[in-house]
C-alpha cells in the first residue's frame, strides 16, 4: 500500500467505528436508491450525532446514496446507519421492488426524459 | 425543496440505472446532463485483500484493508411519486467489487465505449450479460478518434443482436437524452408480450 493512500485508509476507520465495527447492512432491501424518510416527531431518539444529522436531511425521501453525498460517510455506513434508525422506529424508507416496475411508470420517465 | 416533500403517507418509488464506462468516457458529463441536480458524489467502501506488502497489517492479524471509490450519480424526478436516480459506474475489472451494490435493484444500464480503449468496458459488459440487467451501448465519438462502424464495435464487444449500439457524443446534452431514450424504450419492449411472427 503506498503512502499516498494512508491518509484516505485512516480516514474510513472512525465511519466503521459509528456502526460499531460493522461493514454492511443485514437489510437487503437497503440499497443505493433506497428512499429514507424521517417519521414526524422522532428526532429526539436520535442518540448520536449520525443520528441527528441523518434525522434532520431526511423530511422529505433522500436516496441513501445522496445521504452518503450530504454526510460524506460511505454508502456501507449510511445503510447501516438507516438500518439502526428503522429497528428505533424513527423513520421508514420506500421500498421499491424493481421487478413491479410497470409500463405506466416506464412511459412516465420517456415522457420525463424527452421533455429534458 | 422539491414536489417531494408534500404529502406525508405517500409512497415514493425510486429506480435506478447506471451509466458505465471507462475514465475519461464522459459518464459524470452524462449524468450531469440528464440530473436536475449537479452531479453528487459518494463513496462505496470496499474490502480488499492486502498482498502481504503490509507489515503493520500482519502484525494486526488481518489480511483485509479498506478503500473507497468515488461514484458521481445524478437524480430526476418523473413526478411526484417516481423519481430517478443514475450512478456513473467505472466499467473496468478492478471495479467489480461494487458492482453487486450497483446493479442491484438496477432498471438498466448505459455502456458507454470509447473505441481507442475499447477494452475498458469489457468487464462491465461481462458481469451485466451474467446478471441479466438489461443494457444498451453508445459508442462516444470524439475529435480525431478513428471513427469504427457500429457492427464492428459490436463484434469486438461480442455483444448480442438484441442489445441496442448506437453513436452517441456524451458532450451533447440531447445525445445523452436519446441514449437513456434507448435504454428505456427497450426496458418497455422487454415488458411488452412476445409476438411470434
Amino acid at each position: 500500500m503506498s503512502v499516498e493512500e494512508t491518509p484516505k485508509q485512516l480516514g474510513l476507520i472512525r465511519p466503521f467505528i459509528l456502526t460499531g465495527g460493522r461493514t454492511s447492512t443485514t437489510r437487503p432491501e437497503l440499497r443505493w436508491e433506497t428512499l429514507v424518510e424521517s417519521l414526524a416527531d422522532r428526532a429526539r431518539l436520535a442518540k448520536t450525532t449520525e443520528q441527528r444529522s441523518l434525522l434532520s436531511q431526511t423530511d422529505h425521501p433522500v436516496s441513501i446514496a445522496e445521504l452518503s453525498a450530504y454526510l460524506h460517510l460511505p454508502t456501507q455506513v449510511v445503510a447501516i446507519l438507516v438500518g439502526d434508525l428503522l429497528d428505533m422506529g424513527a423513520i421508514r424508507i420506500h421500498q421499491t421492488d424493481p421487478v413491479e416496475i410497470e409500463l405506466s411508470a416506464l412511459t412516465r420517465m420517456i415522457q420525463r426524459v424527452r421533455a429534458l | 425543496m422539491s414536489v417531494l416533500s408534500e404529502a406525508p403517507n405517500r409512497h415514493v418509488t425510486a429506480v435506478k440505472f447506471v451509466i458505465a464506462g471507462g475514465f475519461g468516457v464522459g459518464k459524470t458529463t452524462f449524468v450531469g446532463a440528464i440530473s436536475e441536480v449537479e452531479p453528487l458524489t459518494t463513496e462505496a467502501a470496499m474490502t480488499v485483500v492486502a498482498t502481504g506488502v503490509d507489515d503493520h497489517m500482519a502484525v494486526a492479524g488481518t489480511t483485509k484493508t479498506t478503500t473507497t471509490v468515488a461514484m458521481d450519480f445524478g437524480r430526476l424526478t418523473v413526478d411526484d411519486s417516481l423519481v430517478m436516480y443514475l450512478f456513473g459506474a467505472p466499467g473496468q475489472g478492478r471495479f467489480t467489487f461494487m458492482w453487486d451494490d450497483l446493479v442491484t435493484g438496477a432498471l438498466g444500464a448505459v455502456v458507454l465505449v470509447d473505441t481507442r480503449r475499447i477494452e475498458d468496458c469489457f468487464a462491465a459488459i461481462d458481469y451485466f450479460e451474467r446478471r441479466g440487467l438489461p443494457f444498451v451501448v453508445g459508442v462516444n465519438v470524439f475529435d480525431g478518434s478513428e471513427r469504427y462502424g457500429l457492427e464492428e464495435v459490436r463484434d469486438a464487444l461480442g455483444i448480442s443482436p438484441g442489445v441496442p449500439v448506437f453513436e452517441m457524443d456524451a458532450r451533447h446534452r440531447g445525445s445523452c437524452r436519446d441514449a437513456l431514450l434507448v435504454l428505456l424504450e427497450l426496458l418497455v419492449s422487454r415488458l411488452s408480450p412476445k409476438v411470434h411472427s
